[in-house]
């Protein structure tokens, strides 16, 4: 049916015993029978029959797919000559490969080093790069589209199924007095290279390096017969060769290839020293390079000082337990140094604590709705769920403005659309990140961890910025915290009106 | 022994625990949200630093169907599937793998020569149009039966276009049952209409040998592949080709995939002496074993042959050169071949997919070691290497197979007198 040479490359690995010969095979291995026999008995063992009859009986034994791993497993331990790794990398490999067969990008294997550099993030501290990374499909059609629809700031409209694009280890916030602000590097950057190393959308294993090193030649085959030669003779064209050409950049591209995962765990604390990343920028994308130092960054997580007499200002860089009481105290020191309005700087605040964020919009907002979050019940359908903030308000400012930008992500995106949803606050800035999902990170006993996305956050108004980013109503013009002093605004419960506002300010 | 019965407990208390595990050992430790992790647990740490492979698939599993908040979760079966293939890829051996039904319903037909079908060889690449275009039917065929042509263009399958198919994607819309019928719309150069053929797929063998006999009675057999009958065709053609007169032969295996292990040792024992060492084996956990020629059926006291191979000769091929060149009983001519010096053994699993697991290695009889790996090219080495260069393959020139001539021609002491006497291509 096929011509041989179209199927060499698969079945040219395929030298194997037969079926009869491996149940002969078992003869040898006495204490092995005992095992085989049962087998056999099951009807499971049967593999001769089955092997031959073009269409396989159904089965009666247990074919639960849990029992159906443990199978594998165990013939691999068993039979495999080339020695097996570790269980632990048997398991990364299997977890690797379930958890990158879904389409979200941040539904992944975490590494033991990227792990831990996750959870010391969490309390504010920075491995490596100093900038928090996720991963983004990226699909340069659907920004250049976004673009052209003069959406300031808007990373990009979520990639279509078709066109999935490809996955991208993304910034999204640079924190103050890292590595990655001192090389420049800013939210929305995407690294394509570490010291000319390719990081290559997926895990590159030696099976696809053996097969993309050696593309078949021509030399697949027989020289054909005559009879076999096409009507029309072939002459050797120059398309041929330059995509031969192509093909070995490719290859070599891959080779050298890192991947998103160890990309990472590189990233987040696995490099020491002086290194040279590549990233792209913008639209269409323009490609640089920059030598960073790698180094821990610690920075101030809450800042807060009095603008003018009557205006205060507060800064949370990252929500967790501890910045949400700091913020707290910082409020009531404002207040009692006479201050009556405020502006809540989130610029480069990557989220944190989804609590933390619930409290810290508390104390401004009450019990006011934070957010809708939609997530699967027991029996997977999709359910809805209003999350309050958690009050009482502690500070009632008289004029209140947000200022944000593209580092502004996760739950950070939820406090500025809470305070805007019920306050009527204004966002002053650039468009946020657009990070509009949750992760569950849990860690497994040798480090790793696996990172899930368990929900999707909306806005208290259901509005959903995920890949798209909260729309600022006021755009930065000159200093940012000028701008959001000048567009300091009373509070006032949303007008009924301003949902449809709010819908169209958000870049949707 | 002792070590096979260790593993088979392993094994057993390894299910035993699949059944007990699943209940809730998290512990929630810090709530996080957005691109940092909005909760990061732990797993309350039971022996130890090492992951068990099957009790984190499970685990995995739970939580995927618990908390991924994504659309279409695939079934479990089909992330089992992916968790095989995921376990198996860590194995780091690019020929264990795992075949889905499908993959290995598709390998058997490949493996047993015989599938349902129409029979007909594709261009492996569509046309500038995105046609299928047919390459030779096979003689006897339905397809022929039904009239279809060499160069055939299909530009539909039951009524689907064939543009944006690959070649792969068409021979699967193509093959199926026996006694079922595909329709195709077939484009020829020259007619503008199109042609709509009706045929009913059979069961098509696939060809496995060629043999014909070349100038100066130097017989020529091409094996395609190593299967049960691979070796009583040769018996055949031997017959045949010494019947008209055969005085050496070039035995083909340029292309030759491999097959199976016994039948490449069945046809070894044609070109080496009988009691001269065939290939070694080695198995995990086993001493290594040494297959030796038991048979006495030696071809070569009969008249010279030579084996032809090139990159393309993988595996049982590899087998029959390295005997053949480590016996110094023929030449080898042409390229070196692939390098895959990896047994693997078909282990049929219960809900109808398989796993291909490398279970032995082989070493040629001086115990060279022709498998390639990130350290070595691999293969063997032919005692006398041509190459065919892209020109040469592009016009259908053979260069292997003129030298492979030659070579036997001196030995039998042929001289050219101009007259051809290349008989025609033969089927069995």
């Amino acid at each position: 049916m096929r011509r041989r040479e179209q199927f060499m490359w698969i079945s040219a690995m395929v030298l194997c015993l037969a079926p009869f010969a491996f149940f002969a095979g078992l003869g040898m291995r006495g204490l092995y029978r005992s095992f085989a026999t049962e087998r056999l008995d099951t009807g499971a063992g049967d593999g001769l029959t089955r092997l031959a009859s073009a269409n396989p009986r159904v089965p009666d034994t247990d074919t639960r797919p849990q029992f159906l791993y443990m199978d594998v497993l165990n013939k691999l331990k068993l039979w495999s000559v080339e020695g097996v790794p570790n269980d632990t990398r048997l398991a990364h490999g299997s977890v690797e490969a379930m958890l990158n067969s879904l389409d979200d990008p941040n539904t992944r294997l975490v590494s033991p080093t990227e792990a831990k550099a996750l959870r010391d993030a969490t309390l504010g501290q920075f491995h490596g790069l100093g900038a928090v990374l996720t991963i983004q499909r990226y699909n340069e059609r659907a920004v250049a589209e976004t673009a052209k629809a003069n959406l300031p700031g808007v990373l990009g409209t979520k990639p279509k199924p078709e066109n999935p694009g490809i996955k991208t280890v993304t910034v999204v916030s640079v924190l103050p007095g890292s590595p990655a602000e001192t090389a420049g590097l800013q939210a929305g950057d995407r690294i394509t290279e570490i010291d000319g190393h390719w990081v290559a959308p997926t895990h590159v294993s030696y099976r696809i390096l053996t097969q993309i090193i050696d593309p078949a030649g021509i030399q697949d085959g027989r020289p054909r017969s005559p009879e076999e030669l096409p009507e029309q003779p072939i002459t050797p064209d120059p398309d041929r060769e330059k995509f031969r050409k192509e093909q070995e950049e490719v290859s070599k591209r891959w080779q050298t290839a890192t991947d998103l995962s160890t990309a990472l765990t590189d990233l987040n604390g696995g490099m020491q020293g002086e290194h040279e990343i590549t990233f792209q920028r913008g639209v269409p994308a323009k490609t640089q390079k920059v030598k960073v130092t790698f180094g821990v960054t610690r920075p101030e997580l809450v800042s807060s000082r009095k603008i003018n007499e009557t205006t205060g200002y507060l800064r949370v860089l990252l929500f967790n337990p501890e910045t949400v009481k700091q913020a707290g105290e910082a409020l009531g020191k404002l207040q009692a140094d006479g201050a009556k309005s405020l502006v809540v700087d989130l610029r480069g605040n990557p989220g944190g604590s989804m609590d933390a964020a619930r409290q810290f919009a508390g104390l401004l907002i009450g019990n006011g709705k934070f957010m809708v979050v939609k997530e699967r019940d027991a029996a997977r359908a999709l359910t809805e769920r209003v999350v309050t903030a958690q009050g009482p308000a502690k500070f009632k400012p008289a004029t209140l403005s947000v200022l944000v930008d593209r580092g502004t992500a996760g739950s950070a995106e939820l406090v500025a659309a809470a305070l805007r949803d019920n306050l009527g606050t204004p966002l002053v800035g650039g468009s946020t990140f657009g990070d509009g999902t949750e992760q569950e990170l849990a860690i497994l006993q040798d480090g790793s961890g696996i990172s899930i996305t368990r929900a999707r956050t909306l806005t208290a108004k259901r509005l959903d910025f995920d890949g798209k980013g909260l729309r600022v109503d006021v755009p930065a013009t000159g200093d940012p915290v000028e701008d959001a002093v000048k567009a300091l605004a009373a509070p006032a419960p949303a007008a009924p009106a301003s949902a449809v506002k709010g819908a169209r300010n958000s870049g949707a | 022994m002792a070590l096979h019965r260790k593993h088979i407990l392993s094994g057993f208390l390894g299910l035993v625990v699949t059944g007990s595990f699943a209940a809730g050992v998290f512990e929630p430790e810090l709530k996080a949200q957005g691109s940092l992790p909005d909760t990061i647990f732990s797993l309350r740490p039971e022996g130890g630093k090492e992951l068990d492979p099957a009790r984190t698939y499970n685990k995995v599993l739970d939580i995927l169907n618990e908390k991924y908040v994504g659309d279409n979760l695939p079934s479990a079966r089909k992330l089992t599937y992916t968790a095989i293939r995921g376990l198996l890829n860590a194995a780091d051996d690019p020929y264990t793998r795992f075949l889905d039904p499908d993959e290995f319903r598709q390998l058997k037909e490949e493996n047993d020569g015989e599938f349902d079908g129409i029979g007909a060889t594709l261009e492996p690449q569509p046309t500038k149009e995105g046609y299928i275009k047919v390459l030779r039917p096979v003689p006897g065929g339905p397809a022929e039966t039904a009239g279809v042509k060499r160069g055939d263009m299909i530009t539909k399958i039951d009524g689907k276009p064939t543009t944006g198919l690959d070649v792969d994607e068409a021979v699967k819309l193509i093959r199926g049952k026996a006694g079922t019928i595909v329709k195709l719309s077939i484009k020829r150069s020259g007619q503008a209409a199109l042609v709509e053929k009706a045929i009913t797929r059979r069961p098509v063998e696939l060809p496995i040998l060629e043999y014909r006999m070349l100038e100066g009675g130097v017989g020529y057999i091409s094996l395609l592949q190593f299967n049960e009958v691979s070796d009583r065709k040769i018996e055949l053609a031997v017959r045949d080709l010494e019947a008209k007169g055969m005085k050496a032969l070039v035995f083909d295996l340029r292309g030759n995939p491999g097959g199976l292990l016994t039948s490449a040792i069945d046809i070894s024992s044609r070109f080496v002496k009988p009691g001269s060492d065939v290939v070694w084996i080695e198995e995990a956990q086993e001493s290594d074993r040494k297959k030796t020629n038991g048979r006495v059926r030696y071809l070569g006291e009969r008249w010279p042959f030579t084996i032809l191979v090139n990159r393309t000769s993988a595996s049982a091929s590899e087998i029959v050169a390295g005997a053949v060149k480590d016996n110094k009983t023929g030449t080898v001519i042409g390229a070196t071949t692939f390098g895959k010096g990896l047994v693997q053994t078909l282990m049929p699993l219960d809900d109808g997919s398989a796993v291909l697991i490398t279970t032995a290695k082989y070493l040629t009889p001086s115990r060279g070691d022709i498998n390639r790996s990130k350290t070595q090219r691999g293969g063997v080495v032919p005692d006398i290497e041509v190459e065919v260069t892209e020109g040469q393959f592009l016009k259908g020139e053979d260069p292997q197979l003129k030298k492979a001539l030659e070579h036997l021609h001196q030995k039998i002491g042929y001289t050219k007198t101009g007259k051809n006497t290349t008989g025609a291509p033969k089927n069995p």
